[in-house]
């Protein structure tokens, strides 16, 4: 393993004191803590953290990327987990945890069925036998209402008796007694793919469901992180960050207007996409693989707040811009409706934030004319796409 | 005791949400009923209608997080035949090591991760006393490549978050979906496949560190046949092979584009069909029906008889060829949910029934997964190759795959060896019918994964010929047409996966799928015959042997649903299951929207 459980709490702690020493009022106290707690830790005296994961109407697609991290590996926190070790247990997530729902219908179950039953872990994590506890949340939130009028259900969790529970109960039963709630996913966050126009279900974000100035336990409003899906080391970054507010070592992140951490989502793709430079340089793409800028291929990356070109997806590896292929803004609460799609087909000029560099004139070598023409349709207040298929008629030199 | 009826609710370790309902006679320890449901829904198609063509390959691989690339594949296929757009022999390439890239990680998440723990010395020693007995005193006979002496040494090396072997294979996924996202510019969902082609700047650069990526996993390959050859055998010593089986009806479109063949083209279907590394096939009583893929597609029906929705009526009746077409095909077929009281005689589900018919109107009920993919390909005999990499080798009933030598330092030196591996129909009959049962669907999986591991190593030559000749274009510029029909046929790693699309006036008009799972987990067609795995499950030994029934938890039939790699994600896209509980007063799953 490249690290284990300690190291991964160790080095989480240490991040954490880096983080405290940036403010220097409150650094001294805050590495006092972190120390006082690793030695804790190393003496197997810190109470655990558990942590619960409930899956609502999802693909599982963030449970799998949850499996890419690797600062640190989930399955190094895991280990901990396993051997019963504090500080950290995931108690409850249906596509990792070897049990299973049991409800025997003739009658009450033997000790070993009732031990088994993979819904007693979150009844008994409702009644609180699991403080403190984080929440994490896969999937969006149907409304019920609507499919009860019909005479039934949109989605469930287990049932006891043959009755079910709606997977909207128990989100709200157990963010009732969470310490922190965790969004994870574009679906949990703001209602995703299910959600995109018409929405049959209903489906909304979890802090659309428990209300966007509801708190925690500990204070805190839903944290966000979105992303289809969100990369496994925005998740672990985010689990950990939280677990030390919890321990009261870091403040709370920081969070932008959608309850996004702005560690990870304080910058837009464009800003971070190394092909930036050819917006600038007017040398737009206009066929997929080509190795320029592709706005003109509908990348959305001016007005998308994703730090995929930063952090690549698994272990570096993997990012949408830089790799060719256009962002279509799956971190943003619109996804998947206008102005993210449709996906292949430019963003109009007029919703480019303003601070957008606007476009100079290349050296008259290569692209001028494309160049001039985008700076002069930005300038006349017309589409870029109109302004690229002009440009391309006349010189096509802006791509391979 | 007598019947022992239980609800297992939530099953754990697949994807997605989905429920049995289980009846086990204690008397006799068989599973004597079992139905199997899903318990939640979206409506993707809904979501579709009306959008811009392209974006189905983005929406729809988010069916399913598990296996978003076949649906990318599949929506693409749909949209190069809709959209018009060949695309060019490096594209085809990219598309085909993205998607083998994914199934080197599926199907090990599965065999480890999400039904290995049921064969795994923590569940096997807690609910099946007598076989954990069993597997102390059986020798493996692969310890040279897995390093365990004993059946109970390698269930051991099985246990979820502990066992050496759970552990390596979770990073050796990591591993491949890093292939895949160094292809798909991210995985799970790549962002990379579009209409005539990938959205992928591809250079030598990206082509070296993909052979090393493919190359480690090719090796994996060898662990993960090795591992379920031993556990195959084991289960077949204490008596396992009535669980879970059924005979030999299986379907399999095929996967995995020959770059020079495949042109999306709906009239040369037949043709490129034939040559997709894992050829489409409809196999009945263990003998192939037909491999020809335009006649599977047309052979395609749905069924609602039992299902919470309206007939619909026919808007097509020809092909794009002229050839005649069914009311029930996908092509024509339109969504229309009507929620009502369930009714045993009438309609009682939310699950449709896919059913295939020959050109003689004869129906067949039929199986999907890896069992299906392999034993088409060793009937068909269509795939032959040998390369300086790998080589795999069909007919006869046999499919040889041969692996290279792989050091690499991801991988234990008992892994480095070049290895042969020799798949064989399975020597099963009853009543002279050939049959196939839980082990076989496990242990075809992993051959799976080797020979997916094989092509992938022949992929990566192709990639670099045409690097090496200049064939460097990666898209063909598509139209969005006033109208047309498109399919797209491949298989996700559970099995046979179709996207059917209708373009009018340049928008989608009409979008749908038929997963691998909707197949599998199907309830009663218009005859009353039942789906697959309702099929498989009766008839199952109750193996758990740890206390009185009070206390069982239902290992088998969770067995026999596991081995089918079940993905409700997938399959809910549409429904929402099948719903069989013993109140009769409770309400039906239901829904304003399908």
């Amino acid at each position: 393993m490249e690290l284990n459980r300690r190291k991964f709490l160790t080095t989480s702690l240490m991040y954490a004191a880096i983080l405290a020493m940036s403010k220097t009022a409150e650094a001294n106290a805050t590495v006092r803590k972190a120390s006082k707690l690793v030695e804790r830790i190393l003496q197997g005296q810190e109470q655990p953290i558990h942590v619960i994961w409930i899956q609502g109407q999802t693909c599982s697609g963030d449970s799998v990327a949850l499996l890419n991290a690797v600062e640190p590996s989930i399955v190094d926190v895991l280990i901990g987990q396993v051997k019963g070790v504090p500080p950290v247990e995931l108690n409850y997530h249906p596509t990792l945890m070897a049990q299973w729902g049991v409800d025997h219908l003739e009658g009450p179950e033997g000790p070993t069925a009732q031990a088994w039953d993979a819904n007693r872990i979150l009844e008994e994590a409702a009644r609180g036998a699991y403080d403190p506890f984080v929440l994490i949340v896969e999937g969006s939130v149907p409304t019920e209402d609507q499919a009860k009028a019909a005479g039934g259900f949109f989605c469930t969790v287990g049932e006891k008796d043959g009755e079910e529970y709606y997977f909207e109960d128990w989100l709200k039963k157990l963010a009732q007694r969470a310490a922190a709630v965790v969004a994870i996913g574009t679906c949990a966050t703001y209602g995703g793919i299910p959600a995109g126009t018409p929405n049959p279900t209903g489906s909304r974000g979890v802090y659309d469901v428990l209300g966007r100035d509801w708190k925690s336990a500990l204070g805190l409003p839903v944290i966000n992180v979105p992303g289809c899906p969100a990369a496994g080391d925005w998740q672990v970054k985010t689990i950990a960050h939280l677990l030390l507010t919890v321990k009261g070592l870091l403040p709370p992140p920081e969070l932008d207007e959608f309850n996004r951490p702005t560690f990870l989502y304080g910058e837009t793709v464009h800003e971070t996409c190394s092909r930036g430079v050819y917006f600038g340089l007017g040398e737009f793409s206009k066929e997929y693989g080509a190795p320029f800028c592709m706005y003109a291929l509908g990348c959305k990356g001016p007005i998308v707040h994703c730090p995929l070109n930063k952090t690549g997806y698994v272990e570096g590896v993997g990012m949408c811009t830089e790799y060719g292929s256009p962002c279509i803004g799956c971190t943003e609460p619109d996804f998947p409706d206008e102005p993210l799609a449709p996906f292949l087909k430019e963003l109009p000029t007029f919703l480019l934030p303003p601070e957008t560099p606007t476009p100079v004139a290349a050296p008259a070598s290569k692209g001028a004319a494309v160049a001039g023409a985008v700076v002069g349709a930005i300038a006349a207040g017309s589409l870029v796409y109109a302004a690229t298929k002009k440009g391309s008629s006349g010189e096509g030199e802006t791509s391979e | 005791m007598g019947k022992i009826e239980v609800i297992l609710d939530p099953i754990t370790r697949i994807e997605g949400h989905m429920a049995i309902h289980a009846v086990m006679d204690s008397d006799s320890r068989k599973v004597v009923e079992a139905h199997s449901y899903a318990t939640m829904f979206r409506g993707f198609e809904i979501i579709l209608k009306g959008r811009d063509p392209p974006d189905a390959i983005f929406i729809n691989q988010r069916i399913c997080g598990v296996c978003p690339v076949p649906h990318a594949y599949a929506a693409a296929m749909a949209e190069d035949m809709a959209l018009g757009a060949s695309p060019p022999p490096l594209a085809i390439v990219l598309r085909n090591l993205t998607d083998a890239a994914e199934i080197l990680y599926d199907h090990p998440i599965h065999l480890f991760q999400l039904a290995g723990p049921e064969y795994s010395a923590a569940i096997v020693s807690k609910f099946n006393r007598a076989w954990w007995e069993a597997a102390k005193d059986f020798t493996c006979e692969h310890r040279d490549v897995h390093g365990k002496s004993t059946m109970a040494e390698l269930m051991a090396a099985l246990n979820p978050f502990e066992g050496d072997i759970y552990l390596y294979t979770l990073k050796m996924e990591r591993h491949a979906r890093k292939l895949a996202s160094l292809l798909g510019a991210k995985h799970p969902h790549v962002n990379t496949f579009v209409p005539g082609g990938v959205a992928r700047t591809w250079t030598a650069n990206e082509a070296t560190k993909a052979l090393s990526m493919v190359m480690a996993l090719a090796g994996f390959s060898k662990l993960v046949v090795r591992v379920w050859d031993d556990i195959a055998r084991f289960l077949y010593e204490v008596g396992y092979e009535w669980a879970g089986a059924r005979p030999a009806n299986m379907i399999a479109y095929g996967t995995i584009e020959d770059p020079e063949e495949y042109d999306g083209k709906y009239e040369n279907m037949s043709k490129w069909g034939d040559k997709k590394m894992f050829p489409p096939g409809v196999v009945y009583h263990g003998e192939l029906v037909t491999h020809d893929l335009k006649e599977i597609n047309l052979g395609v029906r749905q069924f609602v008889t039992h299902s919470y929705y309206e007939e619909w009526s026919q808007e097509f009746d020809k092909d794009p060829e002229g050839n005649p077409l069914d009311a029930r095909h996908p092509w024509n077929k339109e969504t229309i949910p009507k929620p009502q009281e369930r009714d045993w005689n009438g309609k009682y589900s939310w699950g449709t029934a896919p059913r295939w018919y020959d050109r003689s109107g004869r129906k067949y009920v039929v199986e999907a997964g890896p069992i299906s993919r392999i034993y088409v390909s060793a009937l068909a005999g269509l795939t032959n190759f040998d390369s300086p990499y790998s080589a795999i080798h069909t007919g006869g009933g046999r499919v040889t795959i041969s692996l290279p030598e792989t050091k690499s330092e991801l991988l234990p030196p008992s892994l480095w060896e070049a290895m042969e591996f020799e798949w064989r129909v399975p020597d099963l009959s009853y009543g002279g019918v050939p049959y196939i049962n839980t082990i076989e669907r496990l242990k075809a999986r992993a051959y799976n994964h080797a020979y997916y591991a094989a092509s992938a190593l022949l992929d990566v030559l192709h990639m670099i010929k045409y690097l090496g000749e200049g064939k460097t274009s990666v898209w063909t510029e598509f139209e969005r047409p006033e109208f047309s029909m498109g399919v797209g046929m491949n298989e996700a790693a559970r099995g046979a996966l179709g996207h059917w699309i209708v373009v009018k006036n340049g928008k989608i008009h009409r979008y749908q799928i038929i997963t691998p799972t909707a197949w599998n987990i199907s309830p009663m067609d218009a005859d009353g015959d039942h789906g697959p795995v309702e099929e498989a499950a009766v008839d199952t030994p109750v193996t758990e042997d740890h206390g009185t029934p009070d206390n069982w938890v239902g290992v088998d039939p969770m067995r026999v649903v596991r081995s089918y790699d079940p993905c409700l994600a997938c399959t809910v896209h549409l429904y929402l299951g099948k719903r069989l509980l013993r109140k009769v007063d409770h309400n039906p799953i239901g829904c304003t929207l399908g």
